[in-house]
């Protein structure tokens, strides 16, 4: 500190109560000594540690931090370490797509008995950072490189041939009585049909684009009473994954499965399963196909350096109003209380300023990891253009990569966050 | 919360010689809501403590942070004193500023901005602590010994004798461990199962104890007061509340040549057996790898057909028990280091220079007191593995395993001395003429009257020590050639053994790792279980309710494992001293107006602490689901907090508010 | 006569005050939208060709009214509290190609911002900007302007206007000096003269829907419409005059400030009390709540309607929805 030319690197450390803050203890009490610039905060496992913890340590200066805990086998908790690996592995990737330095994000376990694990892990980290700089680059706006996007596809409006079969199915289970209201297209977008009179509203053409399943979740409509909803086989994943959440009960719900070619989007192009798998009334058959490949930002945005992903954020953040439009059409965010709109404490800054939008679009994702199914609502509802799915997709490709898990695609598949393995993979845990 | 007071402890040197404790307070006091600061020498001596409880009335204080050594170390102290001056004592911080800061940093200005920021996060979390109450939780007041070793039955003995049921489960065919297998023990030479068997009797018939022989541990659910441990109980294919021991079954047993384990392979057993005449219970129990009938499902049958009692059951079946207890203590005792090149652990490899497992005549100790001991193998004659010949020359060789870095153990296994030169007494009384030689590093004898002892086996015994390691054990007719040095004198030195006895290095018994985790107990790289503190909490282990005694802690000879053996057994009678316990409320609470009910929480909770439940009006008219926590299973983890999307879930004395208040004062 | 300016010149202008350290903002093309943006280089003005739309899918009020605004900072030390005013910038701001519905948005604003408290902030940034305003070409079938007595060459709020006559050349017309001050020596005398795009048709007359409003607080027109809204802030954070705020403490993270962000009525915890009740409990009753504080509330305190009739609230909405279904349901369906 008296040195005023050399940089100090401020270091912050997330470590568990029972293991590696012992550990640090240890290293204490045999004396063993370590550069001053760490600042432990005390947890009592690493379960505890949210993934937000880390932003919000990036947000108040520190030029690296440090997440340890009990070897796994050995939590305090028993598992808690696990369920907080499983999130890790998944978060790097997502910080990776961000362009978050991962050389400034250390993982560790080290155990109550391993004083000196703790005082060569903090005098590497100390010296490593000391070498990195300070993490100037966090929010560093730079010039960007397009990424390609996909050829514009303005079709003309088709009515499919289904449409009356449709609209017939909603007469009859308005006119049945069980029945109250039926989720599904209208001429504008989506609307609730509550008398049997009033289903030629119903439309089924090829700007059904939205996830209808957004309306589960909503009061008014569960005030109606019993629903059924119109979902193509791309939108019945949220059914899967809401149902495994226990948001509905499956008898509770009345879905009518539309098979469909496609719609006036490019993301149809690569649609595999074309008929829904788990309906009560199907309307229309067609066969499974092999998706075509096309030009993938997600891929191009990889290839850039980790300089150019983070300054490619930072420009598309820029534009981020905080109108929450991402957040209120996804099917699955359905909490009553959003996390950005809890101010005790203000965990993710709700001003739409570089660091808020961040923090916010992380948290989105990141709460979405393992579920979101891709139905691509958040991008399409963005005001701005913000290129939010890609976000999502790096998580999915995660959960394929490491968990060879899809979300939505097998019911009966365990829920990715709130379980761990063993074999979770941790080749970046020192 | 507005008014902190912050007490900065000087430590003596410990804290004061590094860090600028004036400055400290000084700078402290500048902290938004602090209102009192000051520093002391020792804050958490009696005077100390005083001046907590006086600031704490006459400044209104309404939450404390103390400034000294690890939270671990005395935060309950202060939380007392807290208490009797009126404070809540939920709402008092320790900030770490002597195991974290002052005895880990050497430049004092480095060091005392870091223990200002440490006070400052401690500050901020004490502004939003909130005053809590314990939970009372109601106590099952019986215990569980695991391990039925000499430190496992005084455990046992010494909890029922106070009156409390004990359940004692242990995984050998017989109680009695290693001990019942000596043949005298230092300093007193007392004959080994003389003194123990009759504590194994003791257990055996004690009116309050429940032993579960031949049964192992197999899940353990629970926490202190309130343990659910699942026992599995492996076939003996002997029925033993009929057998009576008479011993017909094993004496007619055609299957003769079993190496005993009893023996560590000196001597040989029956298919059936038991495992030794004074066993407890001494019942006997049949080996199903070399029973002809249980291997081949057919045929023989011999000992059912003498069983007058009709005890023998081919058809046992392993069985699984519930015990509940509130308490468990783990004695589960050692194994010696396995001298062979073939080791269970990478890190460990095995000293093939000696020959152990290539030559007969090298064997380690536990075998050596198998073969002097009166109830052996041979019946207390001295006679060598290979031929049966009486040795003339023995070779002791000291630290094999131990106190080596590079292919074993780092530590030292604390008996080997001892034992060692017990080894020269009882082969120099049993072989009046007979040569005993010692390789030794050091000689560690510091226990009562041990010096004496290791005086007396090489002044009056006679007994040769070399300072010096052995590098490699020969065979040339008939003779094993131990080269070694003999460092005091200078030189290389030889011996023609008749018989080499390795003190091999004491490791935790197999299988300790996955009980340990069965228990949530901690341990370290060789297994042995972590004390909660080494110098004052040397029974208890970071697992609240769950205790240690014996060589399952660390190396230890008899004396000190039956002094903890007690000590661990009064600990937990002070877990059992009445019917409730009182938890820490440092537990999760369900905000159930904003849950979203997904119960990502109810899946992620180690314990299943947490519930879906139903919020209802008063009238019982259902409004929504939620998740809800069991105060009484809770363990205060914070696992949930971290998964719920929506934060609903928060955990006492680690908030959301707590932690990001920390973090935003580092800015 | 007539004033005439090209696009070349009008871009060189953008550039001028660029150089000149000055703020220009403009439609940019932002990948399949155009959006208002401060220009980076004059090249990425778009005025005329409109690939993404009529207009630009926000409005300029962000130019005044910024979605996020340090209102002032604060420091603790020891029990004293140090108020610090934010270090703000009211650079001199030209808007070029504002549509007639985003500049008469601010004379609008102008009243709720000098209202019972004069909004420093918003009266600085107004007086150091200019706008030129660019008539509409074309319109489409969101535009509803004249419903609320407005145009496509509509020129109020505006300092200058452009009108296309073809070929990248327009006619200047000025309106305030602020305007005037511009374009001496950039523009050509002409006899041409432009026209705007013809004004669509009224789709509905605002005073019979205030009237209707006004007595139908409890209508079941409120559900039926306003049931599929998903209550994000898209229509509202669009909205050339839609203008509520929220005040949130900015932690340490943010320089320990106070700040100004936009909010909405739409959204759920508006209207939400600390008790945890909350009076707009639903849907229905927040798209309630719109419709009568632009086409009643406001009128009756400012005699002017909340609303330019750009129609970005139909044009962005996930669902489909925006003011205008509303509206033409009120005029046309079985209500009145």
């Amino acid at each position: 500190m008296n040195d005023v030319s050399q940089f100090e690197p401020k270091i912050l450390a997330y470590v568990c109560n029972w293991c590696t803050y012992l550990g640090a203890d240890l290293a204490g009490t045999t004396r063993l000594e370590y550069p001053p610039n760490i600042r432990i905060v005390r947890l009592p496992c690493t379960g505890r540690i949210d993934f937000n913890l880390l932003i919000k340590a990036f947000e108040v200066g520190a030029d690296a931090v440090l997440v340890s805990g009990c070897h796994p086998g050995d939590c305090h908790y028993t598992s808690g370490n696990y369920h907080a690996r499983r999130r890790w592995i998944l978060f790097r990737e997502l910080l990776d797509l961000l362009g978050f330095d991962l050389e400034r994000i250390h993982f560790t376990w080290i155990s109550a008995a391993e004083g000196k694990k703790f005082q060569q892990v903090v005098t590497d980290i100390t010296e490593k950072t000391r070498k990195l700089g300070p993490y100037t680059e966090l929010y560093a706006a730079a010039p960007v490189k397009d990424l390609p996007q996909p050829q514009p596809n303005p079709l003309q409006l088709q009515t499919f041939a289904t449409e009356n079969e449709l609209r017939a199915e909603a007469r009859k289970l308005l006119a049945e009585g069980a029945i109250k209201v039926v989720i599904g297209y209208g001429e504008r977008g989506p609307v609730l049909v509550t008398r049997p009179e009033d289903a030629d509203q119903l439309v089924w053409n090829n700007r059904c684009t939205a996830n209808l399943a957004m309306y589960l979740k909503r009061k008014e409509v569960k005030a109606l009473g019993r629903p059924a909803i119109v979902v193509k086989a791309c939108d019945e994943r949220s059914l899967v994954v809401l149902e495994k959440e226990s948001q509905f009960e499956r008898k509770d719900l009345h879905v009518i499965g539309m098979a469909c070619e496609g719609m006036e989007r490019p993301r149809c192009a690569n649609c595999a399963v074309r008929t829904p798998r788990f309906a009560d009334t199907t309307i229309g058959q067609f066969p499974q196909q092999t998706p075509t490949p096309r030009p993938n930002k997600l891929d191009a945005l990889m290839e850039m350096s980790r300089g150019e992903r983070m300054a490619f954020w930072v420009q598309e953040f820029d534009r981020c109003v905080k109108c929450y439009a991402c957040r209120q059409v996804c099917s699955l965010c359905y909490c009553e209380r959003c996390i950005v709109d809890k101010n005790q404490p203000i965990s993710i800054d709700p001003a739409p300023g570089t660091k808020g939008n961040f923090a916010w679009h992380i948290a989105r994702a990141f709460h979405l990891a393992g579920r979101c199914i891709g139905c691509g609502a958040c991008t399409q509802a963005c005001p701005v253009g913000i290129d939010l799915g890609l976000l999502n997709m790096q998580l999915a490709r995660a959960a394929k990569k490491h968990f060879a898990y899809q979300a939505g695609v097998d019911p009966s598949a365990e829920l990715l966050i709130g379980a761990f393995s063993q074999q979770d993979k941790e080749e970046f845990i020192g | 919360m507005s008014r902190i007071g912050v007490f900065t402890c000087w430590c003596g040197e410990n804290i004061a010689r590094t860090v600028d404790v004036d400055e400290v307070a000084k700078q402290v006091g500048e902290l938004p809501g602090v209102v009192c600061s000051l520093n002391y020498k020792y804050m958490c001596s009696d005077p100390g403590q005083s001046i907590v409880r006086e600031k704490i009335a006459s400044e209104h204080l309404d939450g404390v942070v103390v400034a000294s050594c690890s939270p671990h170390m005395h935060l309950k102290t202060f939380r007392k004193a807290a208490q009797t001056a009126g404070l809540n004592p939920y709402l008092v911080e320790m900030a770490n500023v002597r195991e974290q800061c002052s005895w880990v940093h050497h430049d004092r200005g480095a060091a005392t901005h870091k223990a200002i920021d440490i006070i400052r996060m401690s500050v901020q979390k004490v502004r939003n602590d909130r005053a809590l109450a314990p939970i009372s939780v109601p106590v099952t007041r019986r215990a569980m010994v695991i391990g039925g070793g000499v430190a496992g039955i005084q455990a046992a003995l010494d909890i029922a004798d106070a009156g409390y049921e004990v359940v004692m489960v242990e995984r050998e065919p017989s109680i009695g461990g290693k001990m019942a297998g000596l043949s005298e023990t230092f300093p007193t030479l007392d004959c080994s199962q003389c003194i123990l068997t009759p504590r194994m009797v003791d257990v055996g018939q004690h009116p309050r104890i429940r032993l579960y022989s031949y049964s192992e541990v197999e899940a353990v659910e629970g926490f202190i007061g309130n343990f659910k441990v699942k026992i599995r109980q492996k076939p003996r294919y002997v029925d033993i509340s009929k057998c009576t021991g008479c011993g017909d079954c094993w004496t007619n047993c055609p299957i003769k040549k079993n190496p005993s384990e009893f023996d560590y392979g000196m001597g040989n057993r029956t298919a059936i057996y038991i495992p030794f005449p004074q066993a407890v219970p001494a019942r006997p129990v049949i080996d199903k790898i070399n029973c002809t009938r249980l291997k081949r499902g057919k045929g023989c049958e011999i000992c059912a057909k003498k069983c007058k009692a009709g005890a023998i059951d081919f058809n046992d079946q392993e069985k699984f028990v519930e015990e509940s207890v509130g308490a468990i203590v783990v004695a589960t005792g050692y194994t010696l280091y396995s001298i062979a090149k073939e080791q269970d652990k990478k890190s460990l490899s095995g000293y093939g220079e000696y020959g152990y497992g290539k030559y007969k005549d090298v064997i380690d100790s536990l075998q050596f007191e198998r073969l002097v001991s009166a109830s052996g193998p041979t019946n207390g004659v001295l006679k060598r593995p290979s031929d049966g010949a009486i040795p003339k020359n023995v070779v002791f060789i000291a630290c094999v395993g131990s106190r080596d870095n590079a292919k074993g153990v780092a530590y030292c296994s604390k008996i080997c001395c001892m034992y060692t030169a017990k080894h020269t007494m009882l082969y120099k009384h049993k072989v009046h003429d007979g040569k005993a030689h010692v390789f030794y590093m050091d000689i560690r004898s510091g226990g009562k009257g041990y010096d004496e002892f290791v005086r007396r086996a090489i002044e009056q015994d006679g007994a040769n020590y070399y300072r010096g390691r052995v590098s490699k054990i020969s065979q040339e007719n008939g003779k094993l050639i131990v080269r070694g040095a003999d460092t005091l004198a200078g030189m290389p030195i030889t011996v023609e053994a008749d018989l080499v006895v390795l003190a091999s290095a004491m490791r935790p018994a197999p299988g300790i790792e996955e009980l340990a985790q069965k228990l949530n107990v901690g341990y370290d790289e060789h297994g042995f279980l972590m004390e909660s503190h080494p110098k004052l909490r040397p029974v208890e282990t970071n697992a609240a309710g769950v205790y240690i005694a014996g060589a399952v802690h660390a190396p230890k000879d008899i004396p000190e494992s039956v002094a903890q053996a007690s000590a661990a057994a009064s600990k937990v009678q002070i877990t059992l001293a009445a019917d409730h316990l009182f938890r820490e409320p440092e537990i999760a609470g369900v905000s159930e107006q904003t849950c979203a009910a997904c119960y990502t929480c109810v899946r992620a909770c180690a314990y299943h602490a947490i519930d879906r439940a139903e919020v209802r009006t008063g009238r019982g008219v259902f409004i929504k689901h939620t998740a809800r926590v069991n105060p009484g299973l809770c363990m205060g983890c914070g696992t949930c907090v971290s998964v719920c999307p929506s934060k609903s879930i928060e955990l006492q004395g680690f908030t959301e508010q707590q932690i990001y208040a920390m973090v935003e004062s580092m800015a | 006569m007539s004033e005439l300016i090209t696009e070349t010149r009008l871009r060189q202008l953008a550039g001028e005050w660029l150089d000149g350290g000055k703020r220009v903002v403009g439609p940019v093309r932002i990948k399949d939208r155009v959006l208002y943006q401060p220009l980076q280089s004059p090249e990425s003005l778009l005025i005329e060709s409109n690939p993404g739309g009529v207009r630009p899918a926000n409005s300029i009020k962000e130019f005044f009214f910024p979605k996020q605004e340090t209102l002032y900072q604060y420091r603790i030390r020891g029990r004293n509290i140090e108020l610090i005013e934010p270090a703000q910038e009211f650079t001199e701001q030209l808007v070029v190609g504002a549509r007639p519905c985003d500049a008469a948005a601010l004379p609008i604003l102008d009243h709720v911002f000098n209202w019972d408290f004069v909004d420093d902030f918003y009266n600085r940034r107004r007086a150091v900007t200019t706008i030129v305003t660019v008539a509409c070409s074309a319109t489409d079938e969101a535009c509803f302007c004249t419903s609320v007595g407005l145009a496509p060459d509509d020129t109020r709020g505006s300092d200058a206007i452009l009108l296309a006559l073809g070929s990248g050349r327009y006619e200047v017309r000025c309106i305030t000096d602020k305007g005037r001050a511009l374009f001496p020596g950039k523009t050509e005398t002409s006899t041409e003269s432009a026209k705007a795009a013809p004004p669509p048709e009224a789709k509905f007359d605002p005073g019979k829907v205030r009237a209707f409003v006004d007595a139908h607080f409890e209508d079941p027109i409120w559900a039926e419409h306003g049931r599929t809204c998903m209550a994000c802030g898209v229509c509202a954070f669009s909205c050339p005059t839609c203008h509520c705020f929220d005040i949130v403490d900015a932690g340490p993270t943010a320089g320990n400030a106070r700040v100004r962000t936009w909010d909405t009525c739409q959204f759920p915890i508006f209207t939400q009390h600390a008790s945890g009740h909350n009076p707009r409990a639903l849907q229905p009753a927040r798209q309630r709540q719109r419709i009568l504080h632009k086409f009643s509330i406001y009128p009756e305190k400012f005699g002017e309607i909340l609303c330019t009739g750009c129609g970005n609230c139909v044009r962005n909405c996930p669902v489909g929805l925006g003011v205008l279904n509303m509206l033409t349901e009120i005029q046309h369906g079985q209500h009145l």
